[in-house]
Formats: structure tokens, C-alpha cells, sequence
């Protein structure tokens, strides 16, 4: 199982998901309503570590993905 | 006749005269007079660091004045940078501070050399432009971004801005102290590095409070840019 966690703002409880991929996690998080507004523009790290959603991730059991909202004000 | 060893007296007890003195040869590019550049530029350009260059085509409305600690009600109107500028100069007088009433594409086509760059911006297009700027000209950057009670910042080194999608994003609500708090760590990180210390580079740094009002701090590994 994969551990999604929704950091700042985003405000939700973790999940746990049975996915192996990135795609699979984007069609995950399309299904809860309270991220349609930061599905697209919020950051991805696996395991501590950033990642873009072109390079094709293979998630692995006991992964833990971080969903990071976008800040823009300085 | 205020000395060196008099104005530095704290500094020098931590790294010694002789970092000291190497600082006066570091110069560095504050990109942004706002909320962040106030505070990077106030406790940088105190540090004994020999030049800053003050960037920004915005001038002080009485709505900023809140959370950009350099400015009083009587800067209103006034170009941010040539305000900062001048408030820099009275705090240290043989700081070199040059001031740019322009936005960064223009300050760019300029001949420039600077140490290090520092985001103070509040748009994803900025940043990701400093982020290619600081690639060609072989220099870091140290990124900031902060909005309600969150943010983030960033040495970056190797490491290409691509964590976010670059947006037309436009800030939300914020108070002072957070704005502070995250130009701090900037502040900090900018220094260690200016100083000839060791900083971790290419570490996303992310700070919030959560719902429960917990403060968070975590850290993420950028990958190496293209």
C-alpha cells in the first residue's frame, strides 16, 4: 500500500492507496472533490523526495507520497 | 567615527576577523522591494556584505506597509528599492547599494556580477526566469515564497525550479510574521554561503502551521536539473 499525505492547507487526512504509478496517483486524487482546486498546480515528493509527474515513477509498497500546495507571494 | 570592529563586534566573536572582512567583497541581487526584500534586505545588507543590488518597478502603497517592514507612511509613493536603498545606507553607510526601478527581465540585459541572487518575488514566471538566469551566469539563488501561514524556500544549486507548475498564480492573505520568518531563513541561508560556510543546497524547505495550529518544518530533495 502507498501512504498519500496532503501537507499546508490542503488540510486532509492521509489515505492509503494500492497503486504502482504516478498516472494511477493523479486519477486517485481526481476522485476526491476537496482536490480539484490543487490537483495540477501542487508539488509531488515520494519518500522525501521531489518528483515531476513525466518521469514515469514506479511507486513501490510502503512508499509515502506527499502532496505540496503551491505558494506564490513573496 | 564608528569602526568595523565596533559595528561587527558580535560577527567577528562568532567567525573571526578575518571572515569578516572577506564578506566586503561579496555582493548579491535581491530580486523584489516587498514583504521578503524588506527583511533580506535589512539583515543582509548589515551584515558587512560590500554590495546590494535593490530590484523592483513598484512603488509603496500604504497597503504594503504593514508586513514590508522597511517602510514608514511617509515612503508612500516612493520607488520601494530607492526607499530601501536609502534606509540601507543609514544603517551602514559603506554597504554599495544600487537600485533598479525596473522589473528583472530589463535588470538582466544589463552587465551584472553578483555572488548570489535572492528571490523576493511574489510570481511563479519570476522565478522560474532567476532560476535560468542564475544557470547561465554559474551563480546559485536562494528562492522564497510565502502566503497565509506557509512557505517555502530553497538554495538552489544544481537544481532546476520545476517542482511547481509555473502558473499565473496571484498571491492571497498574509500577515508580517510569517513574511519575516521565511525571509529569515533566506536570510540565513544566503549568509552561510556569502560567509564561506556550509548550507544545504537543493533542499525544499516547506513551513506551516496545520490545522491544529502545530508548526511544521519539511524537507525535500530536489533532482538535479537537466
Amino acid at each position: 500500500m502507498i501512504k498519500v499525505e496532503f501537507l499546508g492547507p490542503i488540510g486532509l487526512n492521509p489515505i492509503e492507496l494500492n497503486i504502482t504509478t504516478i498516472d494511477e496517483l493523479s486519477e486517485s486524487l481526481k476522485q476526491i472533490s476537496a482536490m480539484d482546486q490543487w490537483i495540477g498546480i501542487s508539488a509531488i515528493a515520494i519518500n522525501n523526495k521531489i518528483v515531476t509527474q513525466s518521469e514515469g515513477y514506479v511507486l513501490y509498497d510502503g512508499d509515502v507520497v506527499s502532496i505540496l500546495p503551491p505558494v506564490c507571494g513573496g | 567615527m564608528i569602526t568595523k570592529e565596533e559595528y561587527f563586534k558580535r560577527q567577528v566573536l562568532l567567525w573571526g576577523k578575518e571572515t569578516q572582512e572577506q564578506l566586503s567583497s561579496k555582493s548579491i541581487a535581491i530580486i523584489g522591494c516587498g514583504g521578503l526584500g524588506s527583511t533580506l534586505a535589512i539583515s543582509l545588507g548589515s551584515s558587512g556584505i560590500g554590495s546590494v543590488y535593490l530590484v523592483d518597478f513598484d512603488t509603496v502603497s500604504v497597503h504594503n506597509i504593514h508586513r514590508q517592514i522597511a517602510y514608514t507612511i511617509e515612503d508612500e509613493g516612493e520607488y520601494k528599492c530607492e526607499a530601501l536603498g536609502k534606509l540601507l545606507k543609514r544603517r551602514y553607510a559603506e554597504l554599495n547599494v544600487f537600485t533598479y526601478k525596473e522589473k528583472f527581465e530589463t535588470f538582466i540585459a544589463q552587465e551584472h556580477k553578483f555572488d548570489l541572487i535572492i528571490d523576493a518575488t511574489d510570481r511563479f514566471p519570476v522565478r522560474a526566469s532567476i532560476d535560468k538566469y542564475a544557470k547561465r551566469q554559474g551563480i546559485p539563488w536562494v528562492h522564497g515564497s510565502v502566503e497565509a501561514f506557509h512557505g517555502y524556500v530553497c538554495f538552489y544549486d544544481k537544481a532546476s525550479f520545476d517542482s511547481f507548475e509555473i502558473t499565473d498564480q496571484v498571491p492571497g492573505g498574509i500577515t508580517p510574521p510569517i513574511v519575516v520568518f521565511i525571509a529569515s531563513l533566506q536570510a540565513n541561508l544566503a549568509l552561510r554561503y556569502l560567509a564561506g560556510l556550509t548550507v544545504g543546497k537543493d533542499e525544499l524547505h516547506y513551513l506551516y502551521f496545520d490545522e491544529f495550529g502545530s508548526f511544521n518544518h519539511r524537507k525535500f530533495l530536489l533532482r538535479e536539473g537537466d
